[in-house]
């Protein structure tokens, strides 16, 4: 586990502890994030990062898990 | 000629998938595209040629798109002067015409003459609200890079101009469905590609289109009959007459665009094509924010991925969500980006529908009822933690049920209601003079349909909501059929035909009624 | 795309449609027995008229009505049988396509040699574009074929029960008693358009006069008076269309005034359909038209009994109506607030067919 994806584990928790975010392969497709809870997550991710999410990244495949999310994160840092 | 004419279920659809199958494989891109601009040829003759522009259009801009460098204000600019002409020409066929004949009434009754510019036959191509939105999803789709611009011009004609697709839909998004169409990137797995034509395939496509026949024609075009007094003289209606209004609407509207929908992404199987599916058990949905994942998903998905995120997302918008947290907390900020998000996407909703008061005003009911759902969301969690019931309980859930269930017959009375003034007046209405006794005291036998009607009114819904159930409950008719012996299986399908057939609302007595769909 | 598969499925394919076939044609003569004891039904509205037809003793009619509800609600057969001793029945159905008038006829020649075959021409209205009027020829031929088809409604006897006959109570004539003031304004005003008969409905025209031709009745067109579905446009189409094909054409619409129509009580919706008060004029006009053919009176002919006592009923009751509508005019009172003390048409006559007629008269509009 990286230390970026922690990092998104932490502020997924921050929305819903109720989930094991670890495991978790189907984080949008399951609807535990809903749309509302990606466009706050995203807003999260751009303060703790501080990187820019842009419409393009906002697919499925990106959100569905924290690795997922981390590896997202770490190709918008370059 | 509708999906539902017998001229398209019996020779249309058969011959062109037939022949399909007799061609070699190189050919059959040209043929499935000639045969897709036919059939929109039957349907709106020369404007054809506006489907044809749009395609090579969109195909032209795509490329540009894709040469210009990433984020450049060229690759923006050809962005959106794409998308600006796609929907300028949507507005501009749909909504003019409207726009001139309101000025021309209110020219007769001011002046007591027409315009001089009258006459405004702006001729409308079919499907025109449905292929525009699929071109500028894919138009946006390259311009963000997350897909190549296509190649092959056969498979954009395809995607924007398959027959299935082309009255009502479903709205494809790029990654959806156009990889499945034979193009130059052919799909590689061949395994795949003859599973997607086998004979069970093709036998669960005929059965998807039957029963999809059936909810039309025995459910929807009976109440059809219903539906079209009750709206038109829903001045000599009150109480529960308007309530059985709604919930009538509500009922022929799922039979028939459900319907449709299975004689649609039937049709698109016979050729190896899977359609996205368009509804999911709507009427078990517990709130209405669910209702619109399961109902129309396609406008659903299509709004969420090309308005509501872009719009989310935009610099704007985050500016002042990262703003509001600081200054009002993430309750508040969660609040009003969703209004932000939401409000373009409703008010877009409604007028897709078309120009008129009681679209936009559904528009705005959904945008309302959506945003008490969000601000009330704090207040919800904490009533069930407090109490201790279970939200999932079986009487929370059916309370919730219940509730969407207004919800939904509300939003669909206003959507049929002969412009706003009458959905107002219907509403007014539903509160006077309620009397219930109506529904069983002979009342219902005086709107044109018979006692025998209504039993097969439901029935029929009865046994739809009831493969619903089953579906919801994870139930694969495909798998259970595929499993039965062949007398087994030819006994299913002699007893749909037989039920269509003996049970259909056609004939002396009865009008076929277009697709409702079509008209927006 | 050829894969051996579909080889070997053609076998089962074939199998599989043999039996479907084998499947219709057993309901069908099923469903055709039952129909046969069930002509009584309402809601086989057609099969009702047809079976009424069926039901007349062969050769007995001199003339034959055939149209749409413009056509039953404006000629009435008894009428003319008590002015004239002219036997005749209006088959009419509401909605009436070309291809069903076709069939109807069909099925009158089976028992029937008229001497004229009178058609009201709202028909030709209806079913527009080629692929559709190919449609419903396609259509036609196949419920002929499979009956099933025709009757698949008799299901519905099981809960809608028996209900009265109306179609053949009065010679196949719908006797309506409202009123509902029409607005006629110029709806005749002249003008040079046409509204073209489409071509489908044209070949069915022809169909309908060849036929007339083998039974040796003179086909003749004719417009009922109704101020919402005749206008200047469809006149000058359709009397131009009776012009090429030979037939005669009377146009009501034109002699409305003339033959003493008077829109503010002659017709129960606004102007769509006639009353018996206007049917009455009407049937006046056309027996006046059928004198050139010399038909034999047979009020005298005993064959014709029943015609006499049906036709004495059919006068009590009528002139009762016509009265109290033309003195309820005269009487000054508005005659466009209905019907209220108007006695009220049979009740088959309003409920059953109200809904599809509503429907389907609205997409002419």
């Amino acid at each position: 586990m990286t230390q970026t994806e922690n990092k998104v584990i932490e502020l997924l928790k921050a929305q819903d502890d109720t989930v094991d975010y670890a495991s978790e392969q189907h984080l949008i497709d399951d609807r535990i994030l809903d749309s509302f809870g990606v466009i706050s997550l995203v807003a999260d991710l751009e303060d703790a990062f501080g990187v820019q999410v842009d419409t393009a990244q906002m697919i499925p495949e990106n959100f569905n898990s924290a690795a997922a999310i981390a590896r997202m994160v770490e190709d918008l840092e370059g | 000629m509708g999906y539902n004419e017998i001229l398209y279920l019996a020779v249309f659809l058969p011959l062109a998938a037939v022949l399909y199958r007799l061609l070699p494989e190189a050919a059959g891109k040209y043929f499935l595209l000639a045969v897709s601009w036919f059939y929109f040829y039957l349907n709106s003759g020369k404007l054809l040629l506006i489907l044809i522009a749009a395609t090579v259009f969109v195909y032209i801009m795509a490329g540009l798109i894709q040469k210009a460098a990433p984020k450049s204000a060229g690759r923006k600019a050809a962005m959106g002067i794409t998308v600006g002409a796609l929907f300028g020409m949507l507005i501009g066929l749909k909504y003019t015409g409207f726009f001139i004949r309101t000025a021309s009434q209110v020219s007769l009754s001011l002046f007591g003459s027409d315009l001089p510019l009258a006459a405004p036959k702006i001729l409308v191509p079919v499907g025109i609200s449905y292929y525009t939105l699929e071109a500028a999803g894919y138009i946006l789709e390259v311009y963000w890079g997350r897909t190549a611009a296509e190649k092959s011009f056969c498979r954009v004609g395809l995607f924007l101009g398959f027959f299935p697709q082309t009255l009502e839909g479903p709205i494809a998004r790029w990654q959806d469905t156009a990889m499945q169409f034979p193009g130059s990137r052919h799909l590689k797995d061949t395994k795949e590609r003859s599973a997607a034509m086998s004979p069970e395939t093709v036998i669960m496509a005929c059965l998807r289109i039957l029963w999809g026949m059936c909810k039309k024609l025995i459910v929807a075009d009976r109440l059809n009959t219903v539906v079209h007094e009750l709206y038109t003289n829903y001045a000599s209606y009150d109480g529960v007459m308007i309530a059985v209004a709604a919930v009538t609407y509500a009922l022929q509207l799922y039979m028939e665009f459900s319907g449709m929908m299975d004689v649609v992404i039937g049709s698109a199987r016979l050729f190896g094509i899977r359609l996205p599916e368009n509804f999911r058990q709507p009427f078990f949905a517990q709130t209405a924010s669910e209702f619109w994942r399961r109902w129309h998903i396609t406008l659903g998905v299509w709004l969420k991925t090309y308005v509501f995120y872009p719009v989310t997302t935009s610099r704007t918008v985050m500016k002042w969500n990262r703003f509001a947290r600081k200054k009002w907390g993430r309750y508040a900020a969660k609040v009003g980006t969703s209004f932000l998000a939401l409000a373009p996407v409703w008010l877009f909703n409604g007028l897709w529908h078309g120009p008129q008061w009681n679209y936009i005003f559904y528009g705005i009911y959904y945008l309302v009822i959506l945003m008490i759902e969000v601000i009330l969301e704090p207040v919800k969690k904490a009533f069930y933690t407090r109490t201790g019931i279970r939200s999932k309980g079986a009487v929370p859930s059916a309370l919730r049920l219940v509730r969407t269930w207004l919800i939904i017959f509300t939003g669909e009375m206003f959507f049929r209601a002969d412009g706003l003034r009458a959905g107002l007046a219907m509403f007014r209405r539903m509160f006077q003079n309620f009397g219930l006794q109506r529904l069983w005291d002979g009342t219902l036998l005086d709107l044109g349909l018979s006692r025998a009607d209504w039993a097969a009114v439901t029935a029929g819904t009865a046994a739809v909501l009831a493969a619903d159930l089953l579906r919801e409950k994870g139930f694969s008719f495909s798998a259970w059929y595929q499993k039965r012996r062949l007398p087994v299986r030819w006994c299913v399908c002699y007893t749909l035909i037989f039920v269509l057939i003996i049970f259909g609302a056609y004939g002396s007595g009865y009008q076929p009624v277009d697709l409702i769909y079509k008209g927006f | 795309m050829k894969t051996g598969f579909w080889k070997k499925q053609w076998v089962r394919i074939l199998a599989f449609f043999l039996i479907l076939l084998l499947l219709l044609a057993g309901m069908s003569s099923v469903t055709m027995r039952a129909a046969a004891d069930q002509s009584s039904r309402p809601y086989l509205k057609r099969d009702a008229v047809e079976m009424e037809v069926r039901k007349e003793a062969a050769d007995s009619l001199d003339v034959l009505v055939l149209g749409d509800s413009e056509a039953y609600r404006s000629f009435s057969p008894l009428q003319l049988w008590n002015e004239r001793g002219i036997t005749s029945f209006t088959i009419g159905l509401s909605g009436a396509k070309m291809t069903e008038l076709l069939h109807l006829l069909d099925v009158a020649a089976e028992t029937q040699k008229p001497r004229v075959v009178l058609l009201e021409t709202d028909a030709l209205y209806r079913i527009q574009g080629s692929a559709a009027g190919m449609q419903e020829i396609f259509l036609e031929r196949w419920s002929s074929w499979f009956p099933v088809f025709q009757y698949h409604n008799l299901w519905k006897q099981v809960f809608d029960g028996a209900q009265p006959v109306t179609a053949g109570q009065w010679k196949g004539f719908h006797m309506a008693a409202g009123v509902k003031a029409a607005d006629a304004g110029s709806y005749m005003a002249e003008s040079r358009e046409k509204r073209p008969v489409s071509s489908a409905n044209r070949l069915l025209l022809g169909k309908i006069k060849d036929k007339c031709a083998t039974m040796g009745a003179d086909l003749v067109l004719y417009s009922a008076p109704s101020t919402v579905n005749y206008d200047s446009s469809r006149h000058n189409a359709i009397a131009e269309l009776a012009q090429q094909m030979g037939i005669a054409y009377l146009d009501l619409n034109q002699e409305a005034e003339a033959i003493g129509i008077n829109w503010q009580t002659d017709t129960s919706d606004a102007g769509d359909h006639l009353n018996v008060s206007g049917a009455q004029r009407v049937t006046q006009r056309l027996g006046g038209f059928l004198q050139q053919y010399s038909i034999a009176d047979k009020r005298k002919n005993a064959a014709y009994a029943s015609w006499n006592s049906l036709g004495a009923q059919y006068r009590d009751k009528a002139d009762r109506v016509i009265q109290k509508i033309r003195n309820k005019a005269d009487a000054g009172s508005s005659p466009d607030k209905t019907d209220g003390s108007v006695s009220k048409p049979d009740k088959a006559d309003r409920s059953g067919e109200k809904s599809s007629e509503n429907i389907r008269e609205r997409g002419r509009r």
